[in-house]
C-alpha cells in the first residue's frame, strides 16, 4: 500500500532536495560575514563584542521549519489529489477507505520530517561554512523548540488536509491561498478592533499555525508576531495537525466518486 | 451446461437507487449476475449504466437498494478478487506502467507479472513510460492489463474498449471470455452492441435510469421477433395494437410498419395479417433491434426509424 505513496512523497523530496541543496551551496559560497560574524572587516572591538555572542541553538530549526511547511502545504493535498480523477483505482484497493489515507497521512508525515532534516543539513552546513556554529548554544528550550519546528509544518499539513479533503481539483490553490490568509487573520488579531472582533480573530486564530510559530532572542528581538509560550505552542500547533487529520478523514470516508 | 438463470448469482443488485440532488441517476435497477457469465449492460449516454457500476462498488452512496458478491455485502477485503475497469482512466499520469505492474504487485496476492508482461506485449505497450504520456487507448489497454493481471473472480468493465482500435478491441473480448470460461464473473457495459452481443450471455437495457429488459441474449433473440408490413395506404389504422402488451414498438416510416414483438409472436401475426397488408413478413431481432425497441422513441430515431410509439 505504501509503495505508491512513497513513489510520490519521493519525487516530491528529490525537487525539494534540489531547491534546499542549490540555497544551501549559494549560502555556504556567498561571502558571508554578515550572517554571523566577520572578523576580516570588523573593528577589534567588534571582533572582541562578537567573541562573547551567543544563539540559541534553534535558530537553524527555524527556516527548516518554514521550508517543511511549505511542503507540507504541498503534501498537505494529498486526499484532493486522489480525488481528482483517481478514486477509482483509490476505492478498489482491498483496504477500507480510512486505511488507505492513513497509509497516505503516514508517508506526508514521514516526508515532512525528512523535508525539515534536510532543510536542518542545509542550514547547518551554510552556518559551518561561514564559521557561525561556535556561536550557537544549546540550551534547556533546544528540545523544546525542535518539536515545536518540526509541529509546525504539520500543522500546516493538517490544515491543509482538512481544507482540501473534499476539493476536486482546486486543492493546490485552497493550500496556497491559506498561506496569505493565515498572514492576514493574524494582522488582524494585532489590530486594535472593536472587542468583539478582537475576540473574534482571536479565536479564529487558534487554528492558525502561524500563531504558534515564535521565536525570541535575547531581550529584544524576536521573530515572532505573537508571543506564545512553548507548552502552548505544542499544544496548538499538534491540535491542529490532529484536529485537521481528523476532519480530513471524515470528509474522505463520505466522498463520492 | 447450467443456463446462466439456474446458475447462482454472483452478483445480486436488489432495487438500486441513487440520486443527485434532484437527478434521479438510476432507480429501482435490479438485476443478477449469474457466477462464471458475462454481463452485458445497455443504454443511452446518461441511461445510468456509470452509476450503477459506482454504487455496485461503493464509489458512490446508493439511497436504496442493495449489491451483494455472492451473497454478501461488498467489504474492503473483497477487492482482492474484484477488478475494475472505470470509463474513464483513473491511473497515475505521473507514474510508469511498470510503475503501475509494481504497485499491482505489491497489492494483490493474485498478481501474476508473467500475464502482465505477455499481455502488455499483446497490446504492444511500451511499459516504460509515464501514463501521462500514453494515449487514451494505451491507457484504457493498462487499465485493461492491470485488472486481467490478478486473475478477479469479479471483473466490472465500463466502456473496455474505448479508444482501442479493432483489432485491441477483440483481443479484449477474446480475454473477457478466456477469463469467464475460467469461471470470472463479468460484467461490462458498451455502446458497441456488437461487441455485447458477441461476448454476454445475459443482458440488461438501462433507459431513463431504469432497467427495461434483462435476460439471456439468446432468449430474448428468440422471443423478440420484428413484423415488417407493408400497407398500400399511408398511416393504416392499427385498431388498438400499440396498446397491445405484447407490443414493444411500433415504428413507422409512410407505408412501411415495424411492430416489435416481446412474445406470442404468431398471434400478433395472425392480427396483423388481418389487416390485409400488402406484404407481411416475420423477421429475427439481433441485439441492436431489441436495444432499439427497449429504449424506444429517442434512441430509434437516432437510429433512423420515425414515429416509434
Amino acid at each position: 500500500m505504501y509503495y505508491k505513496e512513497a513513489l510520490r512523497v519521493g519525487r516530491a523530496l528529490f525537487y525539494y532536495a534540489i531547491i534546499v541543496g542549490a540555497l544551501t551551496l549559494i549560502g555556504a559560497l556567498v561571502h558571508g560575514g554578515q550572517i554571523f560574524v566577520d572578523t576580516s572587516s570588523g573593528s577589534h572591538n567588534d571582533a572582541a563584542k562578537l567573541a562573547h555572542v551567543q544563539l540559541p541553538f534553534s535558530i537553524l530549526f527555524v527556516v527548516p521549519s518554514i521550508a517543511a511547511a511549505i511542503f507540507g502545504s504541498i503534501a498537505g493535498i494529498s486526499l484532493s489529489t486522489e480525488n481528482d480523477g483517481h478514486l477509482e483505482v483509490a476505492w478498489t484497493r482491498p483496504a477500507s477507505r480510512v486505511r488507505y489515507a492513513l497509509a497516505i497521512f503516514g508517508t506526508d508525515i514521514v516526508a515532512i520530517v525528512a523535508a525539515f532534516a534536510l532543510g536542518f543539513a542545509g542550514c547547518w552546513i551554510a552556518t559551518a561554512a561561514h564559521g557561525g556554529l561556535r556561536y550557537l548554544v544549546v540550551d534547556p528550550d533546544t528540545g523544546g523548540e525542535l518539536a515545536r519546528y518540526v509541529l509546525y509544518p504539520m500543522a500546516w499539513f493538517g490544515l491543509c488536509e482538512a481544507l482540501t479533503a473534499s476539493v476536486r481539483s482546486r486543492g493546490g490553490a485552497f493550500a496556497g491561498f491559506a498561506w496569505p490568509i493565515a498572514f492576514v487573520l493574524l494582522m488582524l488579531d494585532q489590530l486594535p478592533l472593536q472587542p468583539v472582533w478582537h475576540a473574534f480573530f482571536r479565536f479564529i486564530n487558534y487554528a492558525n499555525p502561524l500563531r504558534y510559530a515564535s521565536m525570541t532572542i535575547g531581550a529584544s528581538a524576536s521573530t515572532d508576531l505573537v508571543n506564545i509560550a512553548l507548552p502552548v505552542a505544542l499544544t496548538g500547533l499538534s491540535a491542529i495537525a490532529i484536529i485537521g487529520i481528523v476532519l480530513a478523514l471524515l470528509q474522505w470516508r463520505r466522498l463520492e466518486a | 451446461m447450467m443456463a446462466s438463470a439456474e446458475r447462482p448469482g454472483a452478483i445480486e443488485i436488489r432495487s438500486l437507487t441513487k440520486r443527485y440532488g434532484s437527478v434521479i441517476a438510476i432507480d429501482e435497477v435490479s438485476f443478477s449476475v449469474p457466477e462464471g457469465t458475462i454481463f452485458g449492460l445497455l443504454g443511452t449516454n446518461g441511461a445510468g449504466k456509470t452509476t450503477t457500476f459506482k454504487c455496485m462498488l461503493g464509489l458512490a452512496r446508493p439511497d436504496a437498494g442493495s449489491v451483494l458478491f455472492n451473497g454478501a455485502a461488498l467489504r474492503p477485503e473483497m477487492f482482492q478478487h474484484i477488478a475494475y475497469v472505470p470509463e474513464r482512466s483513473a491511473l497515475y499520469c505521473w507514474m510508469t506502467g511498470t510503475q503501475h505492474l509494481e504497485f499491482y504487485r505489491r497489492t494483490y496476492t493474485s498478481y501474476d507479472s508473467a500475464r502482465a508482461a505477455k499481455l502488455a506485449e499483446l497490446f504492444h505497450l511500451d511499459l516504460r513510460k509515464r501514463v501521462g504520456a500514453l494515449s487514451k487507448g494505451q491507457q484504457t489497454a493498462l487499465a485493461v492489463i492491470l485488472a486481467f493481471s490478478i486473475h478477479p473472480k469479479t471483473l466490472v468493465l465500463d466502456e473496455p474498449t474505448s479508444g482501442l482500435d479493432p483489432v485491441h478491441q477483440r483481443q479484449v473480448l477474446d480475454l473477457m471470455i478466456g477469463e469467464s470460461s475460467n469461471g470470472t464473473t463479468i460484467i461490462f457495459s458498451s455502446h458497441q452492441i456488437g461487441q455485447v452481443e458477441r461476448a454476454a450471455e445475459r443482458i440488461a437495457i438501462l433507459h431513463d435510469s431504469k432497467v427495461v429488459l434483462e435476460g439471456e441474449v439468446e432468449q430474448l433473440r428468440s422471443n423478440e421477433k420484428i413484423i415488417e408490413a407493408v400497407f398500400d395506404t399511408e398511416r393504416p389504422a392499427l385498431n388498438g395494437l400499440e396498446s397491445d402488451p405484447r407490443v414493444r414498438a411500433i415504428s413507422r416510416n409512410g407505408r412501411l410498419i415495424r411492430v416489435f414483438v416481446r412474445r406470442d409472436t404468431e398471434l400478433v401475426m395472425r392480427a396483423f395479417a388481418e389487416k390485409q397488408p400488402r406484404s407481411l413478413r416475420m423477421l429475427d431481432q439481433n441485439l441492436e433491434d431489441i436495444f432499439l425497441s427497449a429504449v424506444g422513441g429517442d434512441a430509434a430515431k437516432e437510429a433512423g426509424e420515425r414515429d416509434v410509439l
